[in-house]
Order: C-alpha cells, then structure tokens, then sequence
C-alpha cells in the first residue's frame, strides 16, 4: 500500500489531476479581478455619500415619521373621505399635527365613568382659527366601538378669559363606560384632532378606605344643614363638631384645621377618622394629608375632644365631610369650600 | 524562507511578485483545492481568491515565517469555507462522487470501467471523507511532512498519524477487493 501511495503524486497528475490546471488564462482573470477591486477602492468615495444620504434619509423619516402620517391622513380630511386621524390606541393627551401640538387636553385626575368630569383643553392655535365655529366632541370607546356625542355643538364666541385664544378651554363631559376612550374634536364639522384617554371603572370607595364606611353613610347626606359659625372661630354643627380652619383657603394647599368634637368621653383613646365627599361628582376623597384617621386629644376651646390636622381639599365646591368615632357615624359637617 | 515567498528582490513590485507565486503556486494550489472541493471550476475560483488575498497582504508577507505554510493554510481555510456554505452543498449534492464518498463498497461505475490502478487509487482517494482525503493528499500528494501539516491544519500531530493511518486501510481494503474483481479487464 505505502508503495502506491508514496506513487500517489504521480498517479493523480497522470490521471485525475491531470496537465496544467493553472492556466494563462486564470492568471489573466486574477489581473483583472485584481484590476476591479482596486477601482473598487477608489469608487468607495461616491458610495460613501450615497450611504450617508440614505441613512440621513431614514434618519429624517424616523424621526418625523407621526408627522408624515399625519400629513397624509389630513389631506384625507380636506378630501372630506375619510375623518379618521390616527387609529393607534395609545393613551396621549396631546394632538400633534406638522411637528406642532395643536391642542392638549387635561381631564380630571379622578376621571372615571357615569359621572360628568372635568376637562380642560388647551387649544394652540390662534383665536382666529376658532373664531365662531361651532365646537363638538365625540368619544369612541375601544372596546365596543360605540360613538357618543359627549358635547353637544357650542359656538366658540370669546376667547378665554385672561388668554388671547382658546388657552383654557373647560368642560365636563359624561363618559358612560370605562376603557380607552377616543375623544375626537370638530371644528365645524371638520374632524379637528383627537386623544385617547383611559376612564376608570366607576368605583366609589378608594381601596385603602377603612372597613366600617358604608356607602349607605352617603345617600342620605342633609346638604341643607350646613356648617355654621360657633364661639372661638368653629365652624360646625353646634355642640356636636366643628373645625378652627375650615374658612382658610384650603384648595390644593395644605391648611392647618383644627378639629373639635363634643359628647366625646374618653377622647385619648378615640379615633376620628374623616372622609371627605364630593357632592358635585359624587366622589370619595381623603382630606387629611396624614391617612383616614387621626388621634384625639383632651378638651380644647368649650369641646371635649380636638385635634390638629392638616387637610387638602382637591376639588372646589360643596363638601360633605364624614365624621367617625370608633366605626360608628359621627357626625357630618357641610362646608362650601370654593378657595 | 524569503526564497519560498518569491521577494528575496527586493525590487520586486507588487505585481512582478504576484506573477512570481501564480508561477510557482498556481497549479499545485488548484490541484490542492481540488483535493478538497473537487470540482476544477470552484477551484480555480478558490485559487483566485487566494492570491487576490496574497496581492492585498503584500506588505505583510515579510513577517510571515512560512509563506508556504501560510499560502497552503488560507487555500485550505478558503476551501472548506466552500465546503461549508449552502450553495455548495446545494449544488454538489448530486455529483459523481457523493456516492463515493459515503460506502466503502465499490460502486458499479468502479467496477465497469476499465481502468489503471492508478487512476482508481487517485478516484479511490478523492472518495474518502474529508478527514481522510485531507492528510492523504496533503502527505502524499504535496508531499508535505507531518510537523508542517500540523501546522497548516492546527491539528495534532499524533492525530494526523491516526488518521493517515485509518485512512491507508481504507484504501488498502478497497484496492484488495478492486484487485480480486479482476482489474482492469
């Protein structure tokens, strides 16, 4: 064996590698392959600058790209074929059109369903461009579809008060159902822009709020008793409760209220808990800044109980405010609170 | 070794010194490349490649050791690169000697045609897998040593030994079965 393979040389170039296998002609195409990879080279300097421009080019389109559709479906609504302006669902407050916000709307923090709620929209655009033209807004719920009107046409007369356009537009607008909400804005029947907010499942009670409230406490509130003047600036129901600091402006601010209860026997061993209730949108809030409840202390200014707090009213308007003791309905005190 | 690369002149230019290797490796770099693809086209591309590659390293070629050594090694890297890639194996799937190359027995073409020992022991060796075809060829047909094939294929030295030898039984069983069918009648 080892004497034909130490022969294997020989027997291949005689037989299956036979003759010259590396031809003039091969050297002549290295030459030129060569010849082309060297112009190669040298062209790299126009490639480099088509490569540069396509990749500004990608850069541009990425970068402005929710401009560039918005462009396109605008010419749509001037074409009066097709009102839709964005089909995404993400939730924005904010309508962009060319690079340019045209309008933000700010709704309530507290927004929910199957209660009005605030809403204040900020139109960019100068007073001109609305100047008399009849304003409506639609919602569109994601889930099902439906369509609502939620306001009903109103013709845009004066600009808002203290701006030179429509800067502070508010309104308050009835969403029925919770979920991703699309409010589209016209213009004179021309689809404007629109946003898409998330309304909250319609719940009374805020989940932290103590057990032994009961949302029966609420349907029965007296809204004609109101709180009224005691001795030593109180403000309650005489001999029952009252507050020092209920007058002071307490709207979003921290103000200092001093809390007096009488009938109270045992004042260093009973928590006052405070529940604050909205009449307006019919909503749950907690005023103290510290929790539900607080401490009480000894007998203070003609009461049998006080206690210091600090309190933030969020929303101006009236005011039913549920006083407990030991899990048992108090007393409530009805305030207007408008500053 | 500055005679093995061709620039022991040192006046040479670039291309005198690329016409100087296409003399002196081109054919036994194409019938190197063949062992491996076998397939004189995919070869001679193969073989282009590599001394493109030689014509761009030019300045660096004086700090190679070996340029042999080198010039084999990217010829063989470039090959099984090839051997590797889809198209390859796409193409050459069907060819003449995929049959081969998988049974030890002989095939009928073997057997009908008429020819000289030599030629089948070439064919014979073109057959083996490419573990055994490699340092068959290389040992055999570029008569390389195996301290110089370990260091072109990176692969110990004791197991180019066992190979070669795994690989001479191969042959030798099928040169006795080829001989008792009566050669070359």
């Amino acid at each position: 064996m080892e004497r034909e393979l130490n022969n294997l040389r020989k027997s291949m170039n005689a037989s299956t590698h036979k003759g010259m296998r590396f031809t003039e002609r091969q050297k002549v195409k290295i030459r030129a392959a060569i010849q082309l990879e060297q112009t190669n080279i040298k062209r790299k300097h126009p490639l480099l600058i088509y490569f540069i421009t396509s990749l500004a080019a990608s850069l541009f389109i990425l970068l402005f790209y929710t401009d560039i559709i918005a462009t396109l479906t605008n010419k749509d609504i001037k074409q009066g074929s097709k009102q839709s302006i964005e089909s995404e669902w993400e939730i924005r407050n904010h309508y962009v059109r060319n690079g340019k916000v045209k309008f933000s709307v700010f709704e309530d923090p507290y927004l929910s369903a199957g209660k009005p709620f605030g809403y204040m929209i900020s139109f960019k655009e100068p007073f001109e461009k609305y100047e008399g033209k009849e304003l409506e807004i639609y919602a569109v719920h994601k889930e099902t579809g439906k369509r609502l009107s939620v306001l009903p046409s109103t013709k845009i007369t004066e600009p808002s008060s203290g701006y030179s356009s429509l800067e502070r537009f508010t309104t308050k607008l009835l969403i029925p159902e919770a979920g991703l909400w699309k409010y589209e804005v016209y213009f004179d029947n021309k689809l404007y822009g629109d946003v898409v907010l998330a309304v909250q499942e319609a719940k009374f009670f805020p989940s932290n709020i103590p057990p032994f409230v009961q949302k029966t406490d609420f349907e029965h509130i007296d809204w004609n008793r109101k709180a009224v003047k005691i001795d030593n600036n109180i403000i309650g129901n005489t001999n029952k409760s009252g507050v020092i600091g209920a007058d002071m402006p307490s709207l979003n601010i921290n103000q200092k209220w001093m809390w007096h209860l009488w009938g109270i026997e045992n004042p260093k061993e009973t928590k006052l808990t405070v529940i604050g209730y909205h009449r307006e949108t019919e909503t749950i809030h907690q005023i103290l800044t510290t929790g539900w409840s607080i401490g009480l202390g000894g007998k203070n200014n003609g009461a049998d109980a006080h206690t210091p707090s600090s309190v933030n009213i969020p929303l101006p308007g009236e005011w039913a405010v549920m006083l407990y003791v030991d899990g048992n309905v108090f007393d409530v005190l009805v305030y207007e609170i408008n500053n | 070794m500055s005679s093995e690369s061709g620039k022991e002149n040192v006046s040479l230019d670039r291309e005198a010194w690329l016409e100087k290797i296409m003399e002196q490796y081109g054919d036994r770099l194409t019938k190197l490349s063949y062992n491996y693809i076998k397939d004189w086209n995919l070869a001679e591309d193969i073989v282009q490649d590599v001394f493109i590659t030689c014509y761009k390293e030019f300045e660096k070629i004086d700090n190679i050791i070996s340029f042999k050594t080198w010039i084999y090694r990217i010829t063989i890297n470039k090959c099984k690169d090839v051997l590797k890639s889809s198209i390859f194996k796409r193409v050459m799937v069907n060819s003449n000697f995929s049959p081969l190359k998988r049974s030890p027995e002989l095939t009928p073409e073997m057997m009908i045609l008429k020819r000289s020992e030599e030629e089948f022991l070439s064919t014979s060796v073109l057959a083996l897998p490419l573990k055994f075809r490699e340092v068959i060829t290389l040992y055999y047909y570029e008569e390389l040593s195996i301290e110089e094939m370990s260091g072109i294929l990176k692969i110990n030295q004791n197991t180019i030994k066992t190979r070669l030898n795994r690989a001479r039984k191969k042959l030798r069983a099928l040169m006795e079965r080829w001989r008792e069918n009566g050669a070359g009648t």
